[in-house]
């Protein structure tokens, strides 16, 4: 099922290569054999911690010819992309997410590269349903600025992969990061890496240590949380009035109460906030939003009005398949039954040409009228 | 009969506890540095970060609440003390100073402390005061490890076997001082971020008494989150039956939705009412998440009256307010 002449922009598609072999002509002959020496780790998630209990991708999505789910470029174009009508698709690489579990700064930046470059040329450039977040990581915000405004400007770049370590986004080590982004006009996607709460260097989740796999994903949305807030206290937003962050896969029910929760603190105390200058919703809705996948299984029509209840969450939605992950949101069923339709249109894909811009729609044979790049909301 | 299930009381002076204590441990903590502790522990949110808050003892709770379950919230800031012996004797003497000064076995009530670094003990004290009318509740602070954790289960027991709830509170030092539970994402330096984010401590109590299987094994178990706001719940009862569907063979000791365990054994308070105010009737009227709101003043720290419930909540507040099936039903005249 499509949605007809709506175009779909899918916000979080994770592409991967095949063999480590595909990076070799993005990197030096040193990182090369350090690499074939040492191996690289792309996973970030520590597995003898939180073991998935079934597998982390859908079996469905296993290509025809062999390899690993997402490693097969036409495969996913012909199961996922053209079945549903993806008119547009952000990749989300998943293997650099390995790196945040690195110790290693230099070595995370040639292989982050090499990746950009790779997905680049091998998905960008082959088919122009695709675009992608160029993915950087905390190691070195200069180098990390530096690999923003390599790839900007080129066809099919559209956004910034940033992975997180054990730093929320709202400390001023992220403000180079940040200025790139702006000056490039490539918003800022978050998505989990795997590495919350398993390492003294990354996030974790509020309490203590959730014992199971399942248990643990009821609350990684947490972390979410507390980066939305730690860039509002910190004043991010005043600092970079152009910033677009996109939260991916962070889910979206708990937005309303916790920015309720803010606004009312701050009223009551704004001296406790003093980078805050306006309400903190503000902010967020005029800097975040957030992508739909996981969406929360309301079991009524009754909860599926209170999920989409709260104020100016409708233009805070983008779509998200997850694609293709054990948890896809299947984009037939989620656009057909769940999200609301007088927000089809917002979710499905003006929220996304409004944050990517209008390139976010390359290869949608009627693009809408373009939206200035990079404008706040 | 209203309820306020959040009120707060403190020593002005800890001199007052040292009367319940052994000779050995009154020298113990008679020593500046300690004494002069008593407005840190008693400003309640260290959160403010305004070391030296004036002591807020406590005032008379108002005209239309029928019975008041009182919180020694200095005793909850144990979770951020280094010495967890000492913590036992401190707690102690406060649970002596509510059964003398601070609460009457009638309309006042208080909630009983323990320690989640001694289950043993702390199940033998709650076996030892539970006849005591003057407690009605438990009042267990949050360590680091998560509430679902077996070794919390003789306090659980002890708990259920007497007919107490448990109330959890956060005690102010949360995500703050080392050995007390983290709050989510890294370290938060501003007062108001971990105020913020405070409701998330609660939620990760709830997901692991779920998936712990503690809600499970202690059908009669009944546990009272105060202070956290309440907005959060209807997402947080989606995430986990969510979660629960995909990896139920995982934990197969949790046999029904997790939705099912919290709208059965879970209350939360109302403080502060006008979280929920913009989208209270989405998210709670007329909803099973409205059957776990009960009142909390939480004063006399930025209290709410039962006046500003009302003013919040329209229609729905006469139920909210008259809500009362989580203390003993025999100490509020509520149906079993």
């Amino acid at each position: 099922m499509t949605t007809g002449t709506i175009p779909i922009v899918d916000c979080d598609v994770h592409p991967m290569y095949e063999r480590f072999e595909d990076l070799v002509p993005y990197m030096s002959a040193g990182w090369r054999r350090h690499f074939e020496d040492r191996g690289a780790r792309t996973y970030a998630r520590a597995r003898d911690r939180y073991n998935h209990p079934n597998k982390t991708y859908r079996v469905d999505a296993l290509p025809d010819r062999g390899g690993a789910a997402g490693s097969d470029r036409d495969f996913t174009l012909a199961t996922h992309i053209q079945p549903f009508g993806i008119a547009s698709a952000l990749l989300l690489p998943q293997q650099p997410y390995g790196v945040t579990a690195w110790g290693d700064s230099a070595a995370a930046y040639a292989f982050l590269a090499a990746n950009n470059d790779y997905f680049r040329d091998a998905w960008v450039n082959y088919d122009d349903r695709f675009t992608l977040a160029v993915t950087i990581s905390p190691h070195d915000p200069a180098a990390a600025a530096a690999e923003v405004r390599r790839h900007a400007g080129q066809p099919g770049i559209v956004g910034i992969q940033l992975l997180l370590m054990d730093t929320m986004m709202g400390d001023a080590s992220f403000d180079p990061i940040y200025e790139a982004s702006c000056e490039t006009g490539l918003p800022v996607a978050v998505h989990q890496s795997g590495s919350e709460g398993c390492y003294y260097t990354s996030q974790a989740v509020a309490g203590g240590v959730p014992r199971s796999y399942g248990e643990r994903h009821v609350v990684l949305t947490q972390v979410g949380g507390a980066n939305l807030v730690d860039m509002i206290v910190n004043g991010t937003f005043e600092r970079f009035p152009g910033l677009q962050v996109v939260m991916v896969e962070w889910g979206f029910s708990w937005v309303g109460p916790l920015l309720s929760r803010m606004d009312l603190l701050w009223e009551r105390d704004p001296a406790a906030a003093p980078l805050v200058r306006k309400p903190p919703s503000q902010y967020a809705h005029e800097h975040v939003t957030f992508t739909t996948q996981p969406l929360d299984e309301v079991q009524s029509r009754r909860e599926r009005a209170a999920l989409f209840a709260p104020g100016g969450l409708s233009d805070m939605l983008l779509f998200s398949s997850d694609y293709p992950h054990y948890d896809t949101d299947d984009p037939g069923f989620v656009l057909g039954s769940r999200i609301p339709a007088e927000i089809k249109e917002a979710v499905c894909y003006r929220n996304a040409v409004r944050v990517f811009g209008a390139r976010m729609l390359r290869g949608a044979g009627a693009a809408p009228a373009p939206v200035q790049e990079g404008a706040p909301a | 009969m209203i309820v306020d299930h959040d009120r707060h009381v403190a020593v002005s002076d800890y001199a007052d506890l040292f009367a319940h204590m052994s000779q050995s441990w009154r020298k113990h903590f008679e020593r500046d540095e300690f004494t002069g502790s008593v407005g840190d522990a008693a400003a309640h949110i260290r959160m403010t970060d305004r070391f030296g808050d004036d002591v807020l003892e406590g005032s008379p709770p108002g005209p239309d609440i029928d019975l008041s379950l009182a919180l020694p919230h200095q005793g909850l800031t144990i979770n951020g003390w280094a010495d967890q012996v000492a913590a036992k004797a401190f707690i102690e003497a406060l649970n002596s100073h509510s059964e003398q000064v601070w609460a009457d076995g009638l309309a006042q009530r208080a909630a009983m402390l323990v320690t989640p670094h001694d289950p043993a003990w702390s199940a033998r004290v709650i076996r030892e005061r539970a006849a005591a009318p003057q407690f009605a509740a438990v009042a267990l602070p949050l360590s680091a490890t998560l509430m679902g954790a077996e070794l919390f289960d003789p306090i659980y027991a002890a708990a259920t076997e007497t007919g107490l709830p448990l109330v959890v509170h956060f005690s102010g030092v949360e995500g703050r001082y080392l050995g007390a539970p983290p709050l989510a994402g890294g370290v938060h330096r501003t007062a108001f971020a971990r105020a913020a984010l405070m409701p998330q401590l609660a939620e990760s109590q709830i997901a692991s008494l779920c998936f712990g299987g503690t809600l499970a094994k202690f059908p009669g178990l009944r546990v009272l989150f105060s202070g956290f706001g309440f907005a959060w719940l209807p997402s947080l009862a989606w995430r986990l039956d969510r979660e629960w569907r995909t990896f139920r063979h995982d934990v197969p000791w949790v046999v029904r939705p997790p939705s099912e365990y919290v709208f059965e054994q879970i209350w939360l308070s109302t403080w502060p009412i006008r979280e929920a105010e913009a989208d209270w009737d989405a998210l709670f009227a007329g909803h099973q998440a409205q059957t776990r709101i009960v009142y909390g003043s939480h004063d006399p720290i930025d209290g709410d009256t039962p006046a500003a419930v009302r003013a919040a909540l329209g229609s729905s507040a006469d139920g909210v307010l008259g809500r009362n099936d989580v203390l003993p039903a025999a100490m509020t005249g509520a149906g079993a």
